[in-house]
């Protein structure tokens, strides 16, 4: 910012710095007023997990499928799945197709499992929770993951907007009010107090 | 921290706090006018707009959302303020000093604390017992409210010492060492 100050031809002091200040509150209403009008992409949350949570099956499934809401787009996707003695059954590389991460799995034997998942999405936010099955050589052979469970799941997630504190609400309105003052003596000319 | 009405304005404060304090006061107070300018679009995302609190990260958070968990940013900043408030101290005389070096005292503790969470978090190491990077008063006061209070807190005497420097009384403006004021548009007693 350059500023200028000197006195013209009516005897005035003339500065620079206010238009350059004026300047400064014009491009930053221009650049904020798209982060407040933008509308914000869906939150991704998880909808359905295959094998279902809890669920009990008669052998290892081939693999696990996780399908989520919103726009999914990652830059990482983990997916680990290991049986009770900590050892990883999940083999390979997860992919993600759509809204569906998919691990492929080995073999493993009957006992509980437990499914961990971190996803980094594009726009610096993460994802990641876990979910559990069992197998159960004796259990019926379980049916596909149902929209019934989906749904289940896409409930549990909610909306976290935060109450409006009320110091929280007191110290934005009196950082609001200074910010007038000060710019009104930024943008008024400096005076001597008799 | 003393208020010296009496002497004689000091000769040797450089550019920065002669001259050119006028240039660089405005551009320190458009950097916190910039900071304060993202804590309400944040606020009023939340508040206003009905928005999660994960997504609402300001103006430079929309499009770089990164940003607002990195602490280099958040320490970057306190420190920023803490070496403007000490270097453009001494542009300052009388009243406004006074304000000044409050807002420079208060804003040293919150880079102190803002250190404690960076160096927690460039090690990996959370202090106190905690499961995340933990500043001392952050043990009593949660996160968002106390980076909110420290920032009034530090914000309110800057607002009053910059009144009180550009509308100083007669015998500030005559220990002026600034060309903050044009001191040749006011006759100053001798």
């Amino acid at each position: 910012m350059t500023e200028t100050h000197g006195r013209g031809a009516t005897g005035k002091r003339t500065s620079a710095s206010r238009p350059a200040l004026a300047a400064f509150v014009i491009a930053l209403v221009a650049v904020g007023a798209p982060a407040l009008l933008t509308a914000e992409p869906a939150p991704v949350r998880l909808a359905a997990v295959d094998p279902a949570a809890d669920a009990v099956l008669a052998a290892v499934p081939e693999s696990v499928a996780l399908r989520f809401t919103g726009d999914l787009a990652a830059r990482e996707v983990h997916v680990t799945v290991a049986d009770a003695t900590g050892a990883t059954v999940s083999a390979g590389q997860p992919t993600l197709s759509g809204g569906t991460v998919t691990t492929a799995l080995g073999v493993g034997g009957p006992g509980a499992y437990l499914v961990v998942y971190h996803l980094l999405l594009d726009d610096g936010r993460s994802i990641s929770g876990t979910s559990r099955f069992a197998v159960d050589p004796a259990a019926p052979p379980a049916a596909p993951n149902t929209a019934d469970a989906a749904v289940a799941l896409a409930d549990t997630g909610h909306a976290h907007v935060p109450a409006p504190d009320p110091l929280n609400l007191v110290l934005t309105a009196v950082a609001a009010v200074l910010i007038l003052a000060l710019l009104a003596l930024l943008f008024t000319r400096p005076a001597v107090r008799d | 921290m003393t208020i010296d009405r009496t002497t004689s304005p000091a000769t040797n404060v450089g550019w920065l706090n002669g001259a050119g304090h006028r240039t660089a006061l405005n551009l320190f107070m458009l950097v916190v006018l910039a900071h304060w300018a993202e804590h309400l679009t944040q606020a009023f995302q939340i508040y206003v707009l009905g928005r999660p609190a994960p997504q609402s990260r300001g103006v430079l958070g929309q499009f770089f959302p990164w940003l607002i968990s990195s602490e280099w940013l958040h320490y970057g900043y306190a420190l920023v303020m803490v070496v403007g408030l000490f270097l453009l101290r001494k542009g300052f005389v009388g009243r406004a000093r006074t304000w000044w070096t409050v807002a420079f005292a208060i804003q040293f503790w919150h880079h102190i604390e803002h250190l404690l969470l960076f160096v927690q978090a460039q090690t990996g190491t959370p202090f106190f017992g905690k499961a995340v990077p933990t500043s001392i008063l952050q043990l009593f006061v949660t996160r968002v409210e106390l980076h909110l209070f420290y920032n009034t807190v530090v914000f309110l005497p800057m607002v009053v010492a910059v009144y009180l420097h550009l509308r100083p009384n007669r015998a500030e403006l005559a220990q002026a060492v600034c060309g903050c004021v044009d001191k040749a548009a006011v006759p100053v007693p001798a």
